[in-house]
């Protein structure tokens, strides 16, 4: 086990180490200081601010100093609001990201776990067949067409809840729910699958033998044999949620982290969309780590056998 | 006379399939003493597992009926007790153990908590007294230091360790009866004969009664005093081992005896039985095993045979005993030992 | 027994006639796999109709444009924000189609363009939304089928060789496999967006760069389960070449993974396509792709509906349809593949 999270955290620290310096390059590709849309400025300006942030040193010692600065968490400064640290403005977006995020997370895997196990259970009945219509719609139809939608019935036509904005929990209601479609979809079509399989398995067979109660069977041998797996699409799950994000937060003006994003791409801000990547790919790839070892831990074939790689 | 602990009269059982009702018991009667040991023997398809299933009300409750008959234990009929009640007499009152020990133990539980299940549900037992009597139990079915196994998972046991606890959890609350359906199939030869053994023993251990579904007539020989041969949903025939095995009256019965190998026999080649068991979608009229039958006649394609006694515990359902039927001998494939 | 032996005459009792090979007799007619794999598909009601919504959608499509005889990019001011206005349908109140909008205002009779009929209505620049939005389909199809088709060369020749030559060859590609997939996607196409500037190409080239891996891993799982089975082993027996036993025995039994994961593949290249828009980094006007459509329409979605509407429901209908014929084929072509 212990050689196996080490594995894990290894991988972790090349992929982010490539990810960073991708970034950094992909950056240095872009033609032109970032000054240089800056008409009012002469060229001596240019120059001395060019120094400033030291871009007119080599591109090898710049990477060495952005990397330096990383790793002690500077992650440069905002060409466009200031020159505010790009880490302030991070730390002060990702509330309502995070929040949002949570809630999504939560409603959707509940949500999602409910209508999936219903599902099985029902298998091959009205429930069954409505439930993976839902599942079906939820993946495919686009997280902005059911933001647009629920935003102009329930929000403009109904006016129900607020259109948009972020104070207080009426504001939450739409967004969440928006963000949490696909989450209910992947999990419910996902246990749905899972439930089938657990339910066809012999030791069911065994369990209902031992004259247990249906309830019992279901809870402790299916239920929780089934939800074992789920575990492994939190992983895909956090990528949408940060696609989710971007796209919601702008719909519904959510001053979130992603909104930032998203303006920061409208803008060129550079030092915003370099740190904001990378601060995604690390929520990314801890996320990835903790469901490897959240994996390992609540399944005792891979836990005793001591990892599976 | 022993006391009749299990009695199955007429039972029926259907399928509910897209392709129409799949008729996979039909019209079955057996009984089962206090104590003994019966094998229902033939090949896959031949309705054994199925009426093993029933007997459990194991049977899919959406795709499965049974039809027509009873199922008497002690007196009470199965097929009408709610599942509540059901659930009652399984595991304390019937168990049962299934052919792959790989897949029939639930592998994200420990082995202790499987067996302590049934305990705790039936008896009332505390958490103390449920684990101590588990690791009687494993100690019971021959498993080394069992207060160390008790908490590991299933993973961790070999197939044969893993059908002792099978057969651990079957046995746990003392059943009256023991359903055991092909439990040496998916295990090495030298492995088999080791379950085998130990059945034997507990057996006369605990005086369960055993039906042991299989279609190896060697485990047959082994563990059982009576045989009942089934072929396409219905019993063919029925007797104590020694009336089969050396007096068999059914054409079936001689084909499986003649395709199982024996040390003595002279013959170099084992005898098959030519074909394929009858669709029981749509069963035919006759005797289920006239299509592939050496000595098949008309009435056998036409009427499905009566019920003959040929000693008061060996029934055959066969029209060749029949008094207008031509006389003829078993193979001399299906003489068991010679002697008869 | 009374009962029977009433109506049974002794001349039942003569042994049977029968032919021998009645007992062997195979009832059911022999399909081959892909015969049973299309009968599979076509019994799928999910995946049948998403085959036709998208025939329906391919056509429209490429068909749509013709019937106006507006360009997709014309400009006409004395046209803007027209509400839809069908034919026929506009008598039909509850639809909408009637050029009145949302306020009450019939904006043909406003603008004077009493004789004219825009299908899907017209945008801020008075440019003719049903040609923009087949025009916008075209676009995102065709990224979709383009990723979709690099993903599949690129996936399929690493998977097949890293599976293939097994060992370090084997050990090596699937490191660098491992590394990339732990680099979240979307960061990656973002990056090379901003750097590429958006375009058809360049957008496809972003999804492909990572998107590969998924058709990569697939067909070299399949590579490796195959390898060690019975009739592949026997064909080596027999002294086939590699070549022989890739394209025989290898390439049939994978291609309906391949052809499953690409089915999904386009989905998901669409999605790309229309949140790169969305946030700013897709194709740029005057051409217009679904996603951008969307983008546009969501700026006036209080007052101008119709706009986000007609986009957004295509782009929806496309996912489903193939989700659904993705569906389909897997259970059709795998059923053991149903995860």
């Amino acid at each position: 086990m212990v050689r196996f999270v080490l594995k894990r955290l290894l991988y972790m620290l090349i992929t982010l180490f490539i990810i960073t310096s991708f970034t950094f390059f992909l950056m240095k590709l872009l033609p032109g200081s970032p000054f240089n849309n800056e008409e009012k400025l002469t060229d001596q300006q240019k120059f001395i601010l060019n120094e400033k942030y030291g871009l007119n040193d080599p591109v090898p010692v710049q990477y060495l100093n952005y990397m330096s600065n990383l790793v002690k968490g500077d992650l440069g400064v905002s060409f466009q609001y200031d020159n505010r640290p790009v880490s302030t403005m991070i730390t002060e977006r990702i509330g309502p990201s995070a929040v949002l995020g949570v809630e999504a997370t939560i409603i959707g895997t509940i949500i999602g776990l409910i209508l999936g196990i219903a599902a099985a259970l029902k298998h091959n009945t009205s429930i069954d067949y409505l439930s993976s219509l839902f599942a079906v719609l939820g993946i495919s139809i686009p997280s902005f067409v059911f933001a647009g939608v629920l935003q102009y019935y329930v929000g403009v036509k109904l006016g129900w809840l607020p259109v948009a904005l972020w104070d207080g929990p009426k504001y939450h209601v739409l967004p969440a729910l928006s963000l949490s479609v696909f989450v209910i979809a992947t999990v419910a079509r996902f246990m749905r699958t899972e439930m089938l399989e657990v339910l066809g398995q012999d030791y069911i067979t065994t369990a209902k033998s031992k004259g247990l109660s249906n309830l019992v069977v279901i809870w402790k041998h299916t239920i929780r044999n089934a939800m074992i797996p789920v575990v492994t699409i939190l992983g895909p799950l956090a990528i949408n949620l940060i696609t989710g994000t971007l796209i919601i937060e702008k719909i519904f003006a959510v001053p979130g982290l992603g909104f930032q994003f998203v303006s920061s791409i409208q803008l060129n801000d550079y030092p915003v969309i370099m740190a904001t990547t990378i601060f995604y790919s690390v929520c990314f790839i801890i996320v990835i780590l903790i469901v490897d070892i959240l994996y390992g831990v609540i399944d005792p074939r891979i836990r005793v056998a001591g990892g599976k790689g | 006379m022993m006391k009749k602990i299990l009695e199955l009269n007429n039972v029926n059982v259907s399928f509910h399939t897209f392709a129409g009702e799949v008729k996979a018991v039909r019209g079955v009667n057996l009984h089962l003493e206090k104590g003994e040991s019966l094998a229902i023997v033939g090949e896959s398809g031949s309705g054994k597992s199925v009426t093993s299933k029933s007997i459990m009300r194991l049977l899919p409750e959406k795709t499965s009926e049974i039809k027509e008959g009873e199922i008497l234990f002690e007196g009470r009929d199965l097929t009408k007790l709610s599942n509540r009640e059901m659930e009652k007499i399984r595991g304390s009152e019937i168990s049962m153990i299934f052919q792959d020990p790989m897949t029939s133990l639930n592998p994200t539980m420990t082995v202790g908590k499987q067996i302590m299940e049934g305990l705790r549900k039936h008896q009332n037992l505390s958490k103390n007294e449920a684990k101590e009597r588990a690791i009687n139990l494993l100690k019971l079915v021959g498993i080394p230091n069992p207060e160390l196994r008790i908490n590991e998972y299933p993973h961790q046991f070999s197939g044969g360790m893993r059908q002792r606890v099978v057969i651990a959890i079957a046995l746990a609350c003392n059943p009256k009866v023991l359903i055991a359906d092909e439990p040496t199939t998916a295990l090495d030869v030298t492995i088999q004969a080791q379950i085998l053994d130990l059945m034997r023993d507990l057996q006369q251990k605990t005086g369960t009664a055993i039906i042991l579904i299989t279609h190896d007539l060697g485990v047959v020989a082994n563990l059982s005093q009576r045989v009942a041969v089934m072929y396409g949903g219905t019993i063919v025939e029925t007797g104590t081992t020694d009336e089969v095995f050396y007096n068999p009256k059914h054409p079936y019965t001689w084909g499986l005896l003649s395709s199982m190998p024996k040390l003595n026999s002279a013959e170099k080649e084992l005898m098959a039985i030519p074909g394929t068991p009858p669709n029981l979608l749509n069963p035919p009229k006759g005797c289920p095993f006239a299509a592939r039958c050496p000595y098949a006649m008309q009435v056998c394609v036409d009427h499905m045979p009566d019920v003959t006694d040929v000693t008061s515990t060996h029934k055959t359902a066969c029209w060749l005993l029949d008094e207008r039927a031509p006389q003829v001998e078993p193979p001399e494939a299906a003489l068991v030992g010679g002697a008869r | 027994m009374s009962m029977h032996e009433k109506q049974l005459n002794n001349d039942l009792f003569q042994p049977a006639v029968r032919s021998s090979d009645d007992a062997e007799k195979i009832t059911k007619e022999s399909t081959s796999f892909w015969q049973d794999a299309r009968r599979r598909l076509f019994e799928n009601k999910g995946a049948v109709a998403g085959l036709i919504i998208i025939v329906a959608i391919l056509l429209l499509a490429f068909l749509g444009p013709l019937f106006s005889h507006n360009g997709f990019d014309d400009q006409d001011t004395s046209r803007t924000n027209l509400p839809p206005r069908i034919p026929v349908l506009e008598n039909v109140g509850f639809l909408g189609l009637d050029g009145v909008d949302i306020r009450g205002v019939d904006q043909y009779k406003m603008k004077n363009q009493k004789d004219n009929y825009y299908w899907f209505g017209t945008d801020a620049l008075g440019r003719d939304q049903f040609v923009r939005v087949w025009k916008g389909t075209q676009i995102s199809l065709y990224i979709a089928f383009l990723a979709a088709a690099i993903d599949m060369i690129i996936g399929v020749a690493y998977g097949a060789i890293s599976g293939y030559y097994g060992g370090k060859t084997d050990n090596i590609m699937q490191r660098i496999i491992e590394i990339l997939i732990g680099i979240p996607n979307l960061i990656v196409v973002i990056l090379l967006i901003l750097i590429l500037d958006p375009g058809i190409i360049s957008i496809t080239f972003a999804m492909v760069i990572t998107g590969w891996t998924t058709m990569a891993r697939i067909v070299r799982g399949q590579i490796l389960k195959l390898k060690n089975q019975e009739f592949v082993l026997a064909s080596l027996t027999l002294g086939a070449k590699s070549s022989r036993i890739v394209t025989k025995h290898m390439f049939p039994n994978i291609l309906g993974s391949i052809i499953i994961t690409s089915m999904f593949t386009i989905p998901s290249a669409i999605f790309t396509e229309a949140f790169l828009s969305f946030i700013g980094l897709g194709i740029s006007p005057p051409t217009a792709s679904l996603g951008s459509l969307v983008n546009e329409g969501f700026k006036s979605l209080q007052i101008y509906p119709h706009l986000v509407l007609y986009p957004a429901v295509i782009i929806s209908l496309i996912m489903i349809s193939f989700n659904l014929l993705g569906d389909g084929l897997r259970d059709a072509l795998d059923p053991k593949m149903r995860k």
